[in-house]
């Protein structure tokens, strides 16, 4: 034990004169250690720790798909789920989702201040589904599920907390959604959400099996629960049988389509799962870099103490003696560079919880996990301990009487230890090679979605989402003299200059389809029909919005509910039906529109529905005076890019919609530069952290070719002194110094770019108009790492420079 | 060729100057053969370290071959010793990692010599000392005597006009030490310049003069008589 203290002490005292090398180790560890159980962390949260439901791996969802038409994963008819649940024997239960916006009128005490609230309409049945029971109150009862008695409602825990300051009492209590009352029975636990984690309101859904309406079109999402013993397989093929007696029972609705189950894992984190599988692969790389570069930084350390080792042997320590000493320091620096890295590790956490995209789903219940803390740690101290003993190890074998007279000096032992520590250096540069390539793909993949045509201008737009849904405005004939009367108002607020409205904004989702044909052309068969995004848009959008103009004509305001059914298509529909001609004065089927008739009028420039990354859907722009829907997005153009920032004009936009009906509630008021930078968030978060990486690993690449070379030149003291004394120039010891450093980079640099090329084809999925394999980032990578290998070897080339011959020579 | 004028050497200590030489004046003419003798300590060394260009922080008036070396700059001084002069050291001072023929193509490396002809010219002299069995050979795969055989030849392959010798035999045994110094001796008849640091009679007996050198100063054989023919 007292040796033990004697040793620690030491070896806290030797760190401690070597301020270079411990901080160089420190960091090194904290930055790989960290940055790994951040990530290992936030991977644990979203991907590999089990959903918060009773016996998740048998927790399936459901989608339809019609292969003929290509497409896969489309929500399910309300008729296809009732009939799914009566005839599966293989699935235990099953519940569908519908999410909806409804605003928030009244509490239990009378009206309160309006709020759109994200409700999800849900079957009675998805909560003894999930296993979640309420914190406050009970779940839906199955009779509540049925049409004309779903007045009732569970809350969140945020809304209960922020709306109804956590009022145990609540449940039995009134509520007005819309402009009915519901009775809340529950509040549900802190952070329970299936599909969104905005959603702050559950009703029933009572879906009404008569409904002939509801039950041909597909909007529900569905969660089912697999018997236990059930194999997902053998679910399949019923459903599959269940299918194709549908398809028999009512192929209008079912020609093609067929059901498909998924894991609900797969489901929720299947998107993100690739990039944070990217992510964990360069952290992990990370992690071994760092380790190299102690590793090496030990190797280079355990030479220069040869000497000191040799004496202490000499004087009579064993080798089991030595190894505890070098053990205790090498523990000592890993302990330490865990703690920092521990505190790295917990703010990065913080970081990415905070600020995260919101697409990653569970990404808020990132928290470090102590097992995966102790697996860095236990990677580190492994290293430390393995590199750190190496000294005590080679002395035992090695001649104390010529290390002793060699003093630092390298002799044969020295070169095989220069040997591994270049190989280590070469491997470090490899890994780096492979982090920087795949960061240097995955920015310039963000700069060209950051730079893509969205099809319209964003800057100096202001948006607001104004919900009808509930309030007095609501009726179709009040719709539209609404929101003209509002967007007559805003237009006059200086720094407006003109103001338009549309039922789903670009980059924000697909919203609302319809299958459609061409008129007077045979029908398609109901499996083949097309499928286009819908919207409805007041005459002033597409001025507003700034998406031009391409044939025909814009809306007017006598495109009215009497006029003609008129139209405007996208330039992706008119080349897809006309691909030669001109569809002005086409005439189209729009199912959604109830089946009538409606002639294009015009041709826009197609603009991005849902990701800048995705392709162009054929898209149907209605007057909003012919297709008078609900909720409405308000786009209001401002003075310009130089202008005032559009937010600064939300409270005013506000206080004119209030000052034409006080209870309306006003959403989302964002600008549309923030629509689009949420619209690339996941790729800016993946992008963003990746270049992180990337600089951690030019930094840990640095240090490692440094450490190697400073101690290169440490260890070739002597043969540089001998060298300039047959004649060397500085510039030949220039050479002989940076030039081992562009060896060492060099090859590290050849095989980190096999190993990148094979390896970056996994993300070619995360990559936007940009190749796996691009060529300017697999040049500009070596270039760059080749200027930071040589700008880590000057330092010690300069020392080299400056070497005295005589005091070099002096040396034996 | 070589004469040196009050030529002193010392450190600032905290106690004032140290001196390692002192008005030291001394001249040597191109064909001696010059030894330097005195006890531990005396500055031979470092007397040898001056004449060779490497050490230049000196006071006094050095001048070789017509050059005024006290008022050289590091780099011109640098440029005297690659063309004029030839190292041999007393623990040999080859290079661990090359080999017996990298050892020797060294000096030529550093003297822009094309490597055609470096390469002629470290075949010639491998066979010139009899040592072409151990071109590629590691300097720890030799003994002693041959280790400073190959350093000898690595001082003399770029033909330089002098060849500074710091206690070349003082490693080896007798019969490898009289083997080295037979060496010098004919290099010195081919032309060669020589001055060489040692404790041995027997080896200064090989040169046409000793200078005495005592704490930092010398004390006999400062200027030569002319050499021997």
């Amino acid at each position: 034990m007292d040796s033990l203290g004697r040793d620690l002490r030491h070896g806290a005292r030797l760190l401690w004169k070597a301020p270079g090398f411990t901080a160089v180790a420190l960091a090194a560890l904290a930055l790989g250690m960290g940055a790994t159980s951040a990530i290992f962390s936030v991977v644990d949260a979203v991907l590999l720790r089990p959903l918060p439901f009773r016996d998740p791996q048998r927790l399936l969802a459901i989608w339809e798909g019609n292969p003929a038409q290509n497409l896969e994963k489309i929500f399910v008819a309300p008729g296809n789920f009732l009939e799914w649940r009566n005839q599966s024997r293989a699935l235990e239960s099953l519940a569908a989702i519908h999410d909806v916006h409804i605003n928030l009128t009244g509490g239990p005490n009378g009206p309160i201040d309006p709020e759109e609230l994200m409700v999800e309409r849900v079957s009675a049945s998805l909560f003894p589904l999930l296993g979640v029971q309420p914190v406050v109150g009970r779940a839906f009862l199955p009779e509540e599920d049925q049409p004309g008695r779903t007045n009732c409602a569970l809350l969140s825990d945020s809304l209960w907390q922020r709306r109804f300051g956590g009022d145990r009492s609540i449940a039995g209590k009134a509520i007005r959604l819309y402009d009915q009352s519901y009775t809340v029975v529950g509040v549900l636990p802190a952070g329970f959400s299936v599909l969104d984690a905005t959603v702050d309101v559950w009703i029933p859904m009572g879906l009404d099996p008569h409904d002939v309406h509801a039950a041909g079109l597909r909007f529900l999402t569905v969660i089912a629960r697999l018997k236990p013993g059930v194999e997902i397989g053998r679910a399949q093929t019923e459903m599959d049988v269940i299918g194709s007696r549908l398809e028999q029972a009512n192929p209008a609705l079912d020609r093609g389509w067929r059901p498909s189950l998924f894991p609900l894992r797969e489901e929720l984190v299947g998107n993100v799962q690739q990039a944070l599988l990217v992510l964990l692969a360069a952290v992990g790389f990370l992690l071994l870099m760092a380790c190299v570069n102690v590793a090496n930084l030990l190797l280079a350390r355990g030479a220069t103490r040869r000497k000191e080792i040799a004496i202490r042997t000499a004087l009579g320590a064993g080798r089991g003696r030595m190894v505890a000493q070098l053990l205790s320091e090498s523990m000592l620096l890993a302990l330490t560079g865990g703690a920092l890295g521990l505190g790295l590790a917990r703010g990065v956490v913080a970081l990415v919880a905070r600020f995260g995209p919101a697409s990653i789903p569970r990404l808020a219940e990132a928290r470090i996990d102590a097992r995966l803390f102790l697996f860095a740690l236990a990677v580190s101290v492994a290293t430390g301990v393995l590199f750190g003993i190496a000294p005590a190890i080679e002395s035992s074998g090695a001649n104390i009487n010529a290390a002793l007279r060699e003093g630092g000096r390298g002799g044969t032992t020295a070169r095989s230890g220069r040997m591994v520590r270049s190989v280590l250096v070469v491997v470090e540069v490899a890994l780096a090679v492979v982090v920087l390539i795949g960061a240097g793909l995955l920015i310039r993949s963000f700069v060209r979605l950051r730079s893509a045509d969205p099809g319209f201008q964003p800057a100096g737009l202001l948006t607001l989402r104004v919900p009808l849904a509930g309030g007095r405005n609501v009726a179709p004939d009040r719709r539209i003299a609404f929101f003209q009367q509002v967007a007559d108002r805003i237009a006059t607020l200086p720094g407006v200059r003109a103001v338009g409205a549309v039922n789903g904004l670009p980059l924000t989702g697909l919203g609302l389809g319809s299958g459609f044909a061409v008129d007077g052309r045979p029908a398609p068969a109901p499996e083949q029909r097309p499928m286009g995004v819908l919207r409805s848009v007041t005459p002033a959008y597409f001025r507003v919005m700034g998406i031009p103009l391409i044939a025909g004509r814009v809306f007017t305001d006598s495109d009215t509910s009497q006029a003609p059914p008129a139209i405007i298509v996208n330039q992706t529909l008119a080349r897809r039906f006309w691909p030669a001609g001109n569809p002005i004065g086409g005439r189209l089927v729009v199912d959604q529109n109830k089946g009538r008739v409606a002639e294009i009028v015009g041709v826009v420039a197609d603009v991005k529905p849902e990701r800048v990354e995705n392709q162009d859907w054929p898209t149907i722009y209605n007057p909003y005076a012919q297709v008078p829907v609900t909720t409405m997005i308000m786009v209001v153009r401002t003075a310009g890019p130089k202008g005032a920032p559009p937010l600064s004009l939300a409270s005013a936009v506000e206080r004119e919609v209030h000052q034409l009906d006080p209870d309306q509630p006003v959403a989302d008021i964002r600008s549309m530069e923030d629509v689009v930078d949420r619209a690339i968030a996941g790729a800016r978060f993946n992008t963003a952290l990746l270049a992180i990486f990337a600089g951690i690993a030019f930094l840990l690449a640095a240090v490692g070719i440094y450490g190697v070379i400073s101690c290169d030149v440490s260890e070739r003291t002597h043969e540089i002194g001998i060298r300039v004394a047959l004649g060397a120039q500085p510039g030949d010891v220039l050479k002989l110094v940076l030039g081992q450093g562009a060896l060492l980079a060099g090859y590290g640099t050849a095989a980190g770019m096999v190993a990148a090329f094979a390896l970056t084809r996994l993300m070619a999925s995360m990559l936007y108009g940009v190749r796996a394999t691009d060529a300017y980032t697999f040049a500009a990578i070596p270039v760059l790492l080749g200027v930071v290998a040589l700008a880590a070897s000057y330092l010690p080339s300069r020392r080299a420079l400056a070497l005295d011959p005589v005091m070099a020579l002096r040396e034996e | 060729m070589i004469t040196l004028r009050n030529v002193e050497k010392f450190y600032e200590g905290g106690f004032g100057r140290s001196y390692v030489l002192r008005r030291i004046n001394l001249e040597i003419k191109e064909g001696e053969f010059v030894t330097i003798m005195g006890p531990s300590g005396a500055g031979k060394s470092t007397l040898l370290s001056i004449l060779g260009m490497l050490d230049g922080a000196w006071t006094g008036e050095f001048d070789f071959f017509n050059h005024q070396v006290h008022r050289m700059k590091p780099r011109e001084r640098a440029e005297l010793n690659k063309k004029y002069i030839g190292f041999v050291f007393q623990s040999y001072h080859l290079i661990d990692n090359l080999t017996v023929y990298e050892n020797l193509d060294i000096p030529l490396s550093y003297r822009n010599v094309k490597s055609s002809e470096r390469a002629a010219a470290v075949c010639d002299t491998l066979d010139r000392f009899h040592i072409v069995g151990k071109r590629d050979l590691f300097p720890s795969q030799l003994s002693g005597g041959q280790q400073q055989l190959v350093a000898v030849a690595r001082a003399v392959i770029a033909n330089p006009k002098l060849i500074l010798a710091d206690e070349p035999t003082g490693n080896l045994h007798s019969s490898q030490g009289k083997e080295i110094m037979e060496l010098f001796k004919k290099l010195n008849d081919e032309g060669a310049t020589i001055v060489q640091v040692t404790h041995s009679e027997t080896n200064a007996a090989y040169g046409h003069r000793v200078v005495q050198l005592a704490d930092g100063w010398i004390v006999g054989g400062a200027s030569g008589g002319g050499v021997k023919g």
